[in-house]
């Protein structure tokens, strides 16, 4: 019958299509579960949700995209039940605004070349340091520094506008580099000068008073 | 552009986001503004070593073979499920067919309906008959019918309707059979309303209808459509009167058995000097 013919024949295709991207899919899903079990069930689902709507699939469009659009959704309707969460994420991007530019100081700590924490923190560290981020830095930091999505894709993928992915992809990086700074601080990697605690001390003294200014 | 511009397009310029006029704008500052410069080469080690150890690390993780085997078993399930899904429409027209030959009243072949469509479109036109009856006077069944007689092939038979007045006829047509088109007038719930029946043969049986005794009354084009059937022959009646007011009409036929009307007496000619 031609309708199991059909059936047979778009199986097949979803399976050389869709499958071929299931490594970067379960890395991306082990960071923002961050546990194996969870991201194994957010791949699986997506999988099938793809499935069932592969006839929605535009042919010859980016896949790869589709497939992370599908696992956002799918993750952020299902798995991401704190809600909490969101609106700590909402708060911090407000104050981004804000502390943008308040001092240079603070991102200024790596100007001494022999003291670039960064060339010896382990991935494993830098990792960690991703899955600690706020979930839509997370999403966004995953997107364009771990799979490399464009800007572009990005907004598509996460229905958002390209200012939006910009803005906390801005937030995001700078987030880690506090963490990573901060740890490499804490495992002795670097070593901070007096000058330089001053600097930020004042740094989130100053946001702070800005802050209580305008809140 | 100033420094303040310049920060916040930092990431789009690190990324490559920028076409060639952004991009030359940016570098245009940063060959005039050293602070700039120095920031943007920081930010710069900082992308492109985040990338290169995220990556790094996220490249070890890779699904299991368990996870791989997990979703091709779902996949090959829910294909299966799919199969199925799709065979029940085909399963389910099945079934109709068979109830439909059974039980034609409840759900009508396509076929039959349109009969009936049209049956009720060509009633709406109200085309003027071609034998008409003079004004006031009671045509008899029989002139109808012998009118007729050679203009169609089948047999047909006036049906007498209570309290309803016989117009006239023509030929007609039901869909592509010749039809006899016999027009009554009633003044019955008030005002003229019009009666049509039409009478075509239908030899294969390709309309589900019952005897007279049984006559089914159907919905077409907002008309009330009457059918029954006089073996190889079906008749038609459209009208605006609902249905209890055409079964009224219909009670009388029954009585006389329109079906088994006794045969008809030859016709007698006598000179008129005879007939007293």
């Amino acid at each position: 019958m031609l309708d199991v013919r059909q059936n047979n024949r778009t199986k097949a295709e979803f399976e050389e299509l869709a499958l071929a991207h299931l490594d970067p899919l379960f890395s991306a899903a082990l960071r923002l579960t961050k546990n194996e079990r969870d991201a194994e069930d957010l791949v699986q689902d997506t999988c099938m949700r793809a499935y069932r709507f592969f006839d929605k699939f535009e042919r010859g469009t980016n896949i790869r995209a589709w497939l992370f659009k599908i696992l956002t959704n799918t993750f952020i309707n299902k798995y991401r039940r704190k809600v909490k969460e969101r609106t700590v994420v909402e708060g911090s991007e407000r104050e981004a605004v804000q502390e943008r530019f308040v001092s240079r100081d603070a991102t200024d700590f790596a100007a001494n070349p022999e003291q670039y924490f960064f060339d010896r923190l382990l991935s494993d560290d830098v990792l960690r340091s991703i899955d600690a981020l706020p979930i839509d830095f997370r999403l966004v930091v995953i997107l364009a520094d771990l799979q490399e999505f464009s800007y572009k894709e990005i907004a598509e993928i996460l229905e958002c506008p390209v200012g939006t992915v910009m803005s906390r992809l801005f937030r995001g990086r700078k987030l880690l580099q506090k963490t990573l700074r901060d740890y490499a601080e804490g495992q002795g990697v670097l070593v901070q000068t007096r000058e330089e605690r001053i600097a930020v001390g004042l740094t989130s003294l100053d946001a702070y008073r800005e802050r209580k200014k305008t809140g | 552009m100033n420094c303040r511009e310049l920060e916040q397009m930092l990431c789009p310029y690190l990324d490559n986001e920028f076409g060639a006029a952004d991009r030359s704008e940016v570098e245009a500052h940063l060959a005039t503004c050293a602070e700039c410069a120095r920031l943007v080469h920081e930010e710069s080690r900082f992308r492109t070593a985040l990338r290169a150890k995220a990556q790094a690390g996220a490249a070890e993780v890779v699904a299991s073979a368990a996870l791989r085997q997990r979703i091709s078993l779902e996949l090959t399930s829910t294909q299966r499920k799919d199969r199925l899904r799709r065979a029940v429409p085909y399963a389910a027209a099945a079934a109709v067919l068979v109830v439909a030959t059974s039980a034609f009243q409840l759900l009508r072949p396509p076929a039959h309906r349109s009969f009936l469509e049209d049956a009720a479109a060509r009633y709406a036109k109200n085309q003027p008959v071609e034998f008409r009856l003079g004004q006031g006077t009671q045509a008899s069944p029989r002139e109808v019918e012998d009118w007729f007689g050679g203009k169609v092939d089948h047999r047909v038979h006036v049906p007498q309707l209570r309290n309803v007045v016989l117009n006239g006829a023509r030929i007609s047509n039901v869909k592509d059979r010749e039809a006899a088109y016999i027009a009554y007038e009633t003044t019955e719930g008030g005002g003229v309303r019009r009666v049509g029946v039409f009478v075509f043969p239908d030899p294969q049986r390709d309309l589900e209808a019952p005897q007279l005794a049984d006559v089914q009354v159907q919905r077409a084009r907002g008309y009330n459509v009457a059918v029954w059937r006089d073996d190889e022959v079906v008749y038609n009646l459209v009208t605006e009167l609902d249905e209890d007011d055409i079964r009224r009409m219909l009670q009388q036929q029954q009585g006389d058995s329109l079906a088994s009307e006794p045969p008809r007496e030859p016709l007698r000619l006598q000179p008129a000097g005879l007939q007293r």
